[in-house]
């Protein structure tokens, strides 16, 4: 069977598996592995590639192509080998096993074998927790932006409030001086006492209540304001 | 009617040097003092973490102290608690600037922004025991923070049982101020009456040894290193007796009735009494009156037994019981006062605060109810005793009362140890 032919019986296997064929342009890869490579697809994130072996060659030859092959697991998620059927003698198994190449005999008829599945490469492992690791910085980037836009947000509002708090205590030694003044002027109309008078005068309780409970009714207040006199 | 100084409604302030707590705060507090433990703290000043804080003081009081404590096997050389036995030594300076770092924490915190605030009326309440020289120091202490910061407009010092008198609205009284070191009994009418003063050599500390025994008698005594072990357990489950004898009957017939076991809290500890209850009154006793033969085999076996001791020219009598002591303070004040003053008979401290469990009515009593007992078994009938309320408030709260009351032309006199300190004057 031809080379195209081939080619064409794996093209037709794999679409019709929904994959979808990939032009080497289209992957990022060192240019002396292209010619290890026949056929490129992509199913959903992997990278599928097929090496395919249309005729006779030795185990050596074999050999070899599975060494290039396993190397290009480091840049693909799968890598098939594709083998005309009638060959399969050449096929030792444990070789493919081993080094995670999947196999593929193509018979004369055109009917396609997948007889070894391809081991996914750790490429794609790394890969993921590179993006993971990747969409975490992003993350946490935005919020040390978003934290920034609110220190600053917070930073001004303390720079009012401290310009709150100015205005409130000028305008609370206002109101003492007021309250100072008013009682002066209330002592001074209800009958000439003086100032200095007003000011070492007692007051009487108003209101017991609020007072605490220890000097409600205690008998000391009497006795103590009594120092000094009793003498 | 009373009248209040409307100057002294807004600016009286109270300072209680306790043993263990500094209790202060101004008359706007209300009802409760603020409190901090009276200690300080000296840092390394070549440790990390005061380079750290960025500190500059010698002394750390108040909540920081936490910030600053290090891991270090000289910890307990570093953390003065000033007032350990209501004594501070003249010359024990580290002491003394422990006491100026917490009496300033307490004036700035409470700092007013009034315009008319000229200084607080301070009244400071210590031990009645304190010598002379620790009242000039305490004015010394006022007088320089008002020199640096202009918070003390007048300061007087007055003893802790007469704050506590003043608390309770008991004019004629005797206060028993009971606490870790010693008990102190002081009568009271309108003034301290100082030479009439008994002070007895034991307190808390003493129910802790006895207690500390009886958890060697049980088995336990790997845990009677930890003091404070020791204190729980003795808050936990001792005991005041109505009579010893009667009660160690009870407690052997009666064995399920007196079983306790004691959880210690966040351990897997348990003490187990098991038959052993009736030692519970052994702790309650050793209080009220230590002289029962049973405590003989204790101080055989190397508990401290409480010795007369004489510190200055005052007595401490170590085996004096509660009601020969009381007797005693009384007997040295005017024969006419007498009868007023067993009338009310004031009992303050934690050391007094003795519970009685449900079921065990009769047999174990509260503080008030065992010092009646005893004054009676003396000849002594017509007494009343009374707990104070709110103990750990009732001297800050005289304090408060004095500061309010007292009038400004009532200066100190070194003779009678009353009156203002004044150190602003308008």
């Amino acid at each position: 069977m031809e080379y195209s032919s081939l080619i064409n019986n794996l093209k037709e296997y794999f679409t019709s598996r929904g994959f979808q064929i990939l032009v080497k342009g289209e992957i990022q890869l060192p240019e002396e592995f292209f010619e290890y490579i026949d056929l490129l697809f992509r199913d959903a994130r992997n990278i599928v590639a097929i090496k395919l072996i249309p005729d006779l060659i030795s185990k050596d030859q074999l050999t070899e192509v599975l060494t290039k092959a396993a190397v290009l697991r480091e840049y693909i998620d799968k890598v098939y080998v594709a083998i005309s059927a009638k060959y399969k003698a050449l096929v030792n198994g444990r070789l493919f096993t081993s080094s995670g190449i999947g196999l593929i005999l193509v018979s004369e008829d055109g009917e396609i074998n997948e007889v070894i599945p391809p081991r996914p490469s750790p490429r794609r492992t790394k890969e993921i927790i590179h993006t993971e690791i990747v969409n975490e910085i992003k993350a946490l980037r935005d919020e040390i932006l978003r934290l920034k836009r609110q220190y600053s947000d917070l930073a001004r509002k303390v720079e009012e409030l401290k310009e709150l708090a100015k205005e409130v205590e000028e305008l609370r030694g206002r109101v003492s001086e007021l309250s100072a003044s008013l009682e002066r002027r209330e002592v001074i109309s209800l009958g000439g006492v003086s100032v200095r008078e007003k000011e070492e005068a007692t007051v009487s309780i108003p209101n017991k209540e609020e007072l605490p409970s220890y000097l409600r009714d205690n008998p000391w207040l009497q006795v103590l304001s009594r120092r000094g006199k009793e003498r | 009617m009373s009248t209040i100084d409307a100057y002294r409604r807004k600016y009286a302030y109270g300072e209680d040097y306790g043993t263990s707590d500094f209790k202060f705060g101004p008359i706007t507090l209300g009802e409760t003092p603020d409190i901090i433990e009276n200690r300080g703290y000296i840092p390394d000043t070549s440790s990390i973490m005061y380079k750290l804080m960025g500190a500059t003081r010698k002394v750390v009081v108040g909540p920081e102290i936490p910030l600053y404590l290090e891991a270090r096997e000289d910890l307990a050389e570093r953390m003065i608690y000033p007032m350990r036995n209501g004594i501070v030594d003249l010359n024990d300076t580290k002491a003394w600037e422990v006491i100026y770092e917490i009496t300033k924490y307490g004036l700035l915190k409470y700092k007013p922004k009034e315009r008319d605030f000229k200084g607080f009326y301070v009244t400071a309440a210590i031990s009645i025991i304190a010598p002379k020289y620790m009242y000039e120091k305490l004015f010394e202490i006022h007088e320089r923070i008002n020199e640096e910061y202009g918070l003390v407009r007048a300061v007087t010092i007055i003893p802790q049982p007469l704050a506590v008198a003043i608390a309770q609205k008991k004019t004629t009284c005797v206060v028993l101020e009971s606490g870790h070191g010693n008990t102190q009994i002081s009568p009271i009418s309108m003034y301290p009456i100082r030479r009439a003063i008994v002070t007895l050599n034991r307190g808390g500390s003493d129910a802790n040894y006895i207690t500390a025994e009886i958890l060697r008698d049980l088995g336990y005594g790997d845990l009677v290193q930890e003091e404070k072990l020791v204190r729980m357990f003795k808050e936990a489950v001792g005991l005041v007796p109505a009579d010893l004898n009667k009660a160690i009957e009870f407690g052997k017939r009666e064995k399920e009735k007196l079983r306790t076991v004691f959880k210690v809290p966040g351990t897997r500890i348990e003490i187990d009494m098991g038959d052993q209850g009736w030692m519970r009154f052994l702790i309650g006793e050793y209080v009220f009156n230590p002289n029962h033969e049973i405590y003989e085999s204790y101080w055989k076996r190397g508990m401290p037994r409480p010795r007369d001791v004489k510190i200055g020219d005052r007595i401490f009598y170590g085996m004096m019981d509660m009601a020969e002591a009381v007797i005693e303070a009384v007997q040295r004040t005017p024969i006419e006062l007498q009868p007023y003053l067993y009338r009310e008979i004031i009992l303050s401290g934690g050391n007094f605060a003795w519970k009685v469990p449900q079921g065990l009515e009769g047999v174990a009593v509260d503080a008030a109810t065992k010092m009646r007992i005893m004054m009676k078994e003396k000849g002594i009938e017509n007494v009343s005793v009374s707990l104070t309320k709110d103990p750990q408030y009732s001297v800050w709260r005289g304090c408060i009362v004095y500061s309010v009351a007292v009038p400004d032309d009532y200066t100190w006199n070194w003779e009678r140890m009353e009156g203002w300190m004044i150190f602003t004057k308008e």
